[in-house]
């Protein structure tokens, strides 16, 4: 049974390979800044339907969510909040017996850039038997600790933002949309600037150098003036690729 | 912070928000932190495919960078005024 669990955990990007004290406390990693939050006693861990850990002692850090056995020689796995899609609190009978938090964890969906993600286990729709769901359970022996774990959880996730983006991250906007909606005068004025920008290099408002080349251009240039000239057809090409436009 | 305004004005509204996992969740926007992390209250989690179970909980956190879709109820939001917010916002006005 543990070992089916240990097993269900990999699959589903939880560490279990935790770094444990000889206490079976957790090590924290200082250097990343993890500080323990909240402990709580008695808590069993399910993962997906009904692999159930048995009881362990949660930890909840500021970077990890960490649940250690109380039988010596069990398991302890290690959740970080990024892969945390949703956390909840569950008191509906017909979800599970007693009060928990349902957490699911991410799996990598297509949406995201993640390579092979739909093929190895399982797309959606395709279940091969003994995939587990990437749904964990944390059920305390006391309910009444159930609201205090959210609340943890809650300001512990809020504290891992995912790394590349902070806040609401570049607009994906309509070209066409965004010009539609623009007054005449102020579109006619956009895009004369885009005009502008699509030119061969040294038009607009680069300041220019005594060839009529900008001033970086001027430098590399040096003593050569005739170093980076192009053939007439790439001057062409060079224009149309131009970005204009870029949002934000 | 456009949109983290736009939310903070539907607290309380009956919102659905579907993930880029396909799951969807139903409730009311208790609230919405900088990082348009969403918290609802007495929700309904539903997807068919994976997760058979329709399942109510009192309150939810939803990590913001996972959302693809919150569906909005109609009328919570004056388009207008969002649709040149966005426009003025994507100019980098």
């Amino acid at each position: 049974m543990v070992a089916n669990i240990a097993a269900a955990a990999n699959k589903l990007d939880i560490e279990t390979d935790v770094s444990l004290t000889e206490a079976r406390e957790v090590v924290l990693d200082t250097a990343d800044e993890e500080e323990l939050s909240s402990k709580y006693q008695d808590v069993e861990f399910v993962l997906g339907d009904d692999l159930n850990a048995g009881k362990g002692v949660l930890h909840l850090t500021t970077r990890r969510v960490v649940w250690v056995s109380s039988s010596s020689g069990g398991p302890a796995f290690a959740l970080r909040y990024p892969q945390i899609v949703m956390h909840a609190v569950s008191r509906d009978p017909s979800s599970y017996a007693k009060p928990c938090i349902y957490l699911q964890l991410d799996e990598g969906s297509e949406d995201m850039a993640m390579g092979g993600g739909d093929d190895e286990e399982g797309g959606e729709g395709e279940e091969d038997a003994g995939d587990v769901s990437a749904e964990v359970r944390l059920v305390p022996s006391d309910e009444s600790k159930v609201d205090d774990m959210f609340k943890v959880l809650c300001d512990c996730a809020a504290l891992n933002p995912d790394s590349e983006v902070e806040g609401e991250g570049d607009f994906f906007f309509d070209e066409a949309e965004v010009m539609a909606g623009l007054d005449p005068s102020t579109r006619a004025a956009v895009m004369a600037d885009r005009l502008a920008d699509g030119m061969e290099l040294g038009d607009g408002e680069e300041e220019d150098g005594a060839n009529g080349a900008p001033e970086d251009l001027q430098e590399l240039v040096g003593d050569d003036p005739s170093r980076f000239e192009d053939d007439e057809e790439e001057e062409e090409a060079q224009g149309a690729n131009q970005a204009a436009g870029n949002g934000r | 912070m456009l949109f983290f305004s736009l939310f903070k004005t539907l607290v309380g509204k009956e919102v659905t928000v579907e993930l880029k996992n396909d799951l969807c969740i139903s409730g009311a926007l208790h609230s919405v932190d900088q990082y348009l992390n969403i918290k609802l209250t007495n929700t309904r989690v539903h997807n068919e495919q994976k997760y058979p179970h329709m399942m109510s909980v009192r309150n939810c956190f939803i990590r913001g960078s996972v959302v693809r879709y919150v569906h909005l109820p109609p009328g919570a939001v004056d388009v207008e005024v969002l649709h040149d917010a966005t426009r003025r916002e994507a100019r980098g006005g």
